[in-house]
C-alpha cells in the first residue's frame, strides 16, 4: 500500500508540471493582458507597453515561465499581476470556502445518492422509474440555473437559505451550513443522480448473483444481505463516480461560486482569467491539480480496502 | 451466525455518514430565515458591486464607490451634478485665461495618518496620481502640473482652456485626480490595501477586509463632519452576477444592488425595492455607437457616407430592442444632463433609408461597399447591438462583416488603437462635450486611432466656451461645439441608457434619478447623506 502512495506521489511531479505549462501557455495564448486590464479602455499605447515591461510581461514566454516555476517549487507562487498580492495567501484564504464545498457536496451526493439507488435497486417498478428520470433531469440541468431557480423560492421567496455569501465555521456552524445548503444542492444535483443510477444498476447486478442466493439460503435476513454484502461488492464502480463527480465539481465552483457569490477559488479563477493574472491563475490550477491528484490516490485507497483483490495487484 | 469485525466496521461507517448527513441538513433547515446582514436598520450599509477593484489605492480604484466611503474629494459633485465644498472649500480661474484654477483648502482636518491637510499634500498627492499608470489616468487629461500656491492653496495648471464644469468634475471623487492620499500611504502605496489613508467619513477595516468578497469601513472619528456618518458599518460586496445582486437585495442581504438590468426592474418594483435612475449611463451601457474611425482614407473620410450610416439605423426600434424601455433613442453625442447637451441633435438622423441612399450616391458609393466593425461583447453583450447594424447597413447596401471579441475592455482598447479596425462598436459611458473633443476623439485616443486632425471649427468652440466670461455664454458655446461634433458625425450614437440602482426602501435620501457617473451615498453635504430610516 505504501508503494502505491509513493509511486503515485512521484508520478504527480511529472503531471504537475505538464499542467503548468500547460495553463500558461494557453493562458497567454488569450487575446490580451494584465498590464491592460490595469490600465482599463482609455490608456495609450505607450502607457501599456511601459507597464508590461514593469510586469515583465515582455520577456519571452519561456523565461515568464522559468522565473514562476524556479520560485513556485520554493513554495512560493509569486505575486499577483493585477493586485501586488501574494498568490499564497490569496489562494490559502480562498481554498477552504471551495473545499467546504466540494467536500460537502461529494458527501451528500455520495450519501444521498447511494440511499436512493439502495432504495430504488431494492423496490422495482414506479419508485425505480422515478429515479431513473431525476437521474436523466440532474444530468441534464446546468448547475447554475438550479442555482438561481434555488434562490429565488428558498431565498428570496421563503427567506430559508441565504441567496448569497459564506460564512466561516469557525464564525457560525449553523451559519457556515445555511450558506452551503443552496450552493451545494446545485453542485450536487450531477453527482447525486449519477452514483443513485450506478448503485441502482450496480446493487441490482450484486444481488442477482449465486453467493447472494448462497447467503439467502443460509437464512441472513434481507438487510443484512444488502448492508454487508450486497452494497460493498456494488461499491467498487460507485466509488470511482465519486471520484470523477467530486473533480466534475471542481470544475463546478466556478459557476456556482459566481452565481452565489462564494469567495472561493473558483470565482477567483474566473476573475484572474478575466484579467490576465497569468500568477494568480497558475497558482489556482496548481491548487486544483494537487487536489485531484489527492482524490485519486484516496480512490485508490478506497479500491483496496473494498477488493482485497486490488490490494494484492 | 457470527458477524465478522469488518463487515462491523462498515455498517458502522456507512450509518455515522448517513447520521451526519442528516444532521446537517436538519441543522441548517432548521436554522431559521436568514438574517439581513445588510438592512440598514441595523446600521450597516451593504452594497452588492457589479465589479471588484483592482485595488483600494485611489489611482486605481474602479468603480470609485470603493473609495468613496474613506476618501473624500477636493470637490464633491452632488447627485444633482452641481458641485459643493469638500476638501476645498473655494476656488477660481486666475487670470482670463482659464488655465489656472486656485483651489483654497479646508483647514484643520487631519488624513487617518494623522497629518493635516495642507497644499503639500495636496500637491504630492494630485502628483502621484499624474504619474502612476492606473485605470483612472486618462481623467486627468489635460492637467499639466499641480503647485503650491500657499500652505491652504492650490493651482491646478492646464494645457488648453477648460470649462467651470469639467474643471470640477475633474477633481471630483467620481474622477480619482481629486481624491487626496494622505503622504504615509503614498510612500507605501501598497498599504492602501490594508489601512485606508485618506479624510472621509469612514475608514478601513481590514480585519473584516476580505479582498475580491467583502470591503468592510467603519466610522471614522476624525473626519470633519461627525453628522455625515449615518452608518456603524459600510461592506462592499462584489457580485458580478446580475441576478445574484437582484436576489441579494430582495432577500436583505443587501441594501444597494449596482447596475440592474433594465429587464429586471419590474420584478424589482414588485418586490418593494426603490429604482434610481442614473442619467448618465457608465460603461459598458450608457452610451453605445458605432465608431467610424477610418476617418483618414476610404468611404469614411466622407462625411456625407457617415451621415448616411447615421440615417440607416432605426434607432427607436434598436433602443427598445437591445436596451429595453428605460433607454432613450438619440443621434446627439451628448446625453441629456451632460455638460453641452442639444436637444435639438437628439433626432438630428431620423430613420430615413431613401435620404441614406441619397447620400451615398452623393459620396460616390450608390451600391454601398463593404465595411469591417469590430465588435467587443464587453460592450455589446452577445452582439446584438452589432447584428441590428448588420442588419440595418444591408439595407442601404453596406456590407458588415462583424468581428466579435470577449477581450477585457482594456484589451480591446488596444486592439482598435492597433488601427486594424475601420469601424467599432463602442461605449465609453455618457460624456460631455468637453471630454469628447479634447479626450475621447483627439489624435491617438481610443476613438480615434486613426490619428485623424481634429476639426478646427470644432477646436475654436470649444476654446472659447472655455474662455468665457459667463456660465450662459459657456452654455451656448457648448451647444454649439456639441452641434458641430454632431454634424461631423465621427460616431454614430445609438441610445442614452441610464443605470438603474436598486435599494431598499428603509434608507433615505436616495435620489431618484442622479446626474453624477457613480452614485454616492456619502456626502459631505449632511442633508445628502444616506441613512437608515430609524438613524
Amino acid at each position: 500500500m505504501m508503494r502505491l502512495v509513493v509511486r503515485r506521489l512521484l508520478l504527480a511531479i511529472p503531471l504537475l508540471l505538464v499542467v503548468s505549462v500547460l495553463s500558461f501557455v494557453l493562458t497567454s495564448l488569450a487575446p490580451g493582458n494584465a498590464a491592460e486590464t490595469i490600465l482599463g479602455s482609455s490608456a495609450t499605447p505607450a502607457s501599456v507597453t511601459a507597464l508590461e515591461r514593469q510586469l515583465g510581461l515582455t520577456q519571452p514566454l519561456w523565461e515568464q515561465y522559468w522565473n514562476w516555476l524556479s520560485h513556485a517549487i520554493t513554495g512560493n507562487l509569486g505575486t499577483s499581476l493585477t493586485t501586488s498580492e501574494a498568490v499564497g495567501s490569496t489562494v490559502s484564504a480562498r481554498l477552504p470556502v471551495t473545499l467546504a464545498l466540494v467536500i460537502v457536496g461529494t458527501l451528500a451526493s455520495a450519501i444521498l445518492g447511494v440511499a436512493l439507488g439502495t432504495v430504488s435497486a431494492l423496490r422495482e417498478g414506479v419508485v425505480g422509474r422515478v429515479i431513473d428520470g431525476l437521474a436523466m433531469l440532474g444530468f441534464s440541468i446546468p448547475n447554475f440555473w438550479l442555482g438561481l431557480v434555488l434562490v429565488d423560492l428558498l431565498a428570496v421567496k421563503l427567506h430559508w437559505f441565504p441567496a448569497t455569501g459564506y460564512v466561516d465555521l469557525s464564525q457560525s456552524p449553523s451559519g457556515w451550513a445555511r450558506s452551503l445548503v443552496l450552493p451545494v444542492a446545485a453542485l450536487a444535483a450531477v453527482g447525486l443522480t449519477g452514483i443513485a443510477k450506478q448503485t441502482r444498476d450496480s446493487l441490482r447486478e450484486v444481488m442477482g448473483r449465486e453467493f447472494i442466493m448462497a447467503l439467502r439460503a443460509d437464512g441472513m435476513p434481507e438487510r443484512r444481505i444488502v448492508l454487508r454484502h450486497g452494497l460493498r461488492n456494488a461499491a467498487i464502480p460507485v466509488v470511482t463516480l465519486v471520484g470523477v463527480f467530486f473533480v466534475g465539481m471542481l470544475g463546478g465552483t466556478v459557476l456556482v461560486e459566481s452565481v452565489f457569490v462564494l469567495p472561493g477559488l473558483g470565482s477567483l479563477a474566473v476573475s484572474s482569467a478575466q484579467s490576465g493574472d497569468l500568477t494568480t491563475l497558475q497558482g489556482i490550477v496548481v491548487v486544483f491539480c494537487v487536489i485531484v491528484v489527492l482524490v485519486n490516490l484516496l480512490i485508490d485507497l478506497a479500491y483496496g480496502w473494498l477488493n482485497p483483490k486490488a490490494r494484492l495487484s | 451466525m457470527t458477524t465478522p469485525a469488518h463487515e462491523k466496521r462498515w455498517t458502522r461507517r456507512v450509518s455515522v455518514a448517513a447520521a451526519a448527513s442528516t444532521a446537517l441538513v436538519t441543522l441548517a433547515a432548521c436554522g431559521g430565515s436568514t438574517s439581513n446582514s445588510g438592512n440598514g436598520n441595523d446600521g450597516t450599509l451593504a452594497i452588492g458591486m457589479a465589479s471588484d477593484t483592482l485595488s483600494l489605492d485611489p489611482t486605481s480604484c474602479a468603480p470609485p464607490t470603493y473609495c468613496f466611503p474613506a476618501y473624500d474629494s477636493l470637490v464633491h459633485q452632488t447627485s444633482a451634478g452641481k458641485y459643493a465644498a469638500d476638501l476645498a472649500t473655494s476656488w477660481k480661474f486666475l487670470g482670463s485665461g482659464h488655465q489656472t484654477l486656485r483651489l483654497t483648502l479646508r483647514q484643520g482636518t487631519h488624513f487617518t495618518d494623522g497629518t493635516e491637510l495642507d497644499a503639500q499634500a495636496v500637491v504630492a498627492s494630485m502628483d502621484n496620481f499624474l504619474k502612476t499608470p492606473g485605470p483612472n489616468q486618462s481623467n486627468a487629461v489635460p492637467v499639466d502640473k499641480v503647485t503650491a500656491s500657499g500652505k491652504y492653496s492650490v493651482d491646478v495648471h492646464y494645457s488648453t482652456p477648460v470649462t467651470y464644469d469639467f474643471a470640477l468634475w475633474q477633481l471630483s471623487g467620481q474622477n480619482g485626480l481629486g481624491t487626496i492620499v494622505g503622504p504615509k500611504g503614498l510612500a507605501n502605496p501598497k498599504s492602501l490595501n490594508t489601512t485606508s489613508d485618506g479624510i472621509g467619513p469612514y475608514k478601513l477595516d481590514a480585519a473584516a477586509t476580505l479582498k475580491g468578497s467583502v470591503y468592510t469601513y467603519v466610522p471614522n472619528r476624525a473626519y470633519f463632519n461627525q453628522s455625515a456618518i449615518k452608518y456603524s458599518k459600510i461592506t462592499l460586496k462584489p457580485m458580478q452576477n446580475a441576478r445574484s445582486r437582484l436576489s441579494a437585495v430582495e432577500s436583505g442581504q443587501i441594501d444597494w444592488a449596482q447596475a440592474i438590468p433594465a429587464t429586471d426592474v419590474d420584478t424589482a418594483e414588485s418586490s418593494g425595492l426603490r429604482i434610481s435612475t442614473g442619467k448618465l449611463g457608465a460603461a459598458p451601457d450608457g452610451m453605445p455607437m458605432l465608431v467610424l474611425a477610418q476617418r483618414n482614407t476610404g468611404p469614411l473620410a466622407n462625411v456625407k457616407v457617415r451621415q448616411a450610416i447615421s440615417y440607416a439605423i432605426p434607432r427607436t426600434q434598436i433602443a427598445k430592442a437591445v436596451y429595453g424601455s428605460s433607454a432613450t433613442p438619440t443621434s446627439s453625442m451628448v446625453p441629456a444632463g451632460a455638460q453641452g447637451y442639444n436637444e435639438a441633435d437628439t433626432n438630428l438622423y431620423p430613420y430615413d433609408k431613401t435620404k441614406a441612399k441619397q447620400l451615398l450616391a452623393e459620396a460616390g458609393y450608390p451600391n454601398g461597399f463593404t465595411l469591417t466593425v469590430f465588435d467587443p461583447t464587453v460592450f455589446d453583450a452577445n452582439n446584438t447591438l452589432g447584428q441590428a447594424l448588420v442588419s440595418a447597413l444591408a439595407a442601404i447596401d453596406i456590407k458588415v462583416n462583424l468581428v466579435s471579441s470577449d477581450a477585457s475592455a482594456g484589451t480591446v482598447s488596444q486592439q482598435v488603437g492597433s488601427g486594424k479596425y475601420p469601424a467599432y462598436v463602442w461605449n465609453a459611458g455618457a460624456t460631455g462635450t468637453f471630454s469628447l473633443a479634447k479626450v475621447n476623439f483627439s489624435a491617438g485616443a481610443y476613438m480615434n486611432p486613426f490619428k485623424v486632425a481634429t476639426d478646427p471649427t470644432l477646436e475654436k468652440l470649444v476654446k472659447q466656451a472655455g474662455l468665457a466670461a459667463t456660465q450662459s455664454e459657456q452654455n451656448t458655446l457648448m451647444k454649439a461645439a456639441t452641434a458641430r461634433l454632431d454634424e461631423l458625425e465621427w460616431a454614430v450614437p445609438v441610445a442614452s441608457v441610464p443605470t438603474l440602482q436598486a435599494t431598499r426602501k428603509d434608507i433615505t435620501n436616495v435620489p431618484s434619478s442622479y446626474l453624477t457617473r457613480e452614485l454616492d451615498p456619502f456626502s459631505p453635504v449632511t442633508s445628502e447623506n444616506w441613512s437608515p430610516a430609524n438613524g
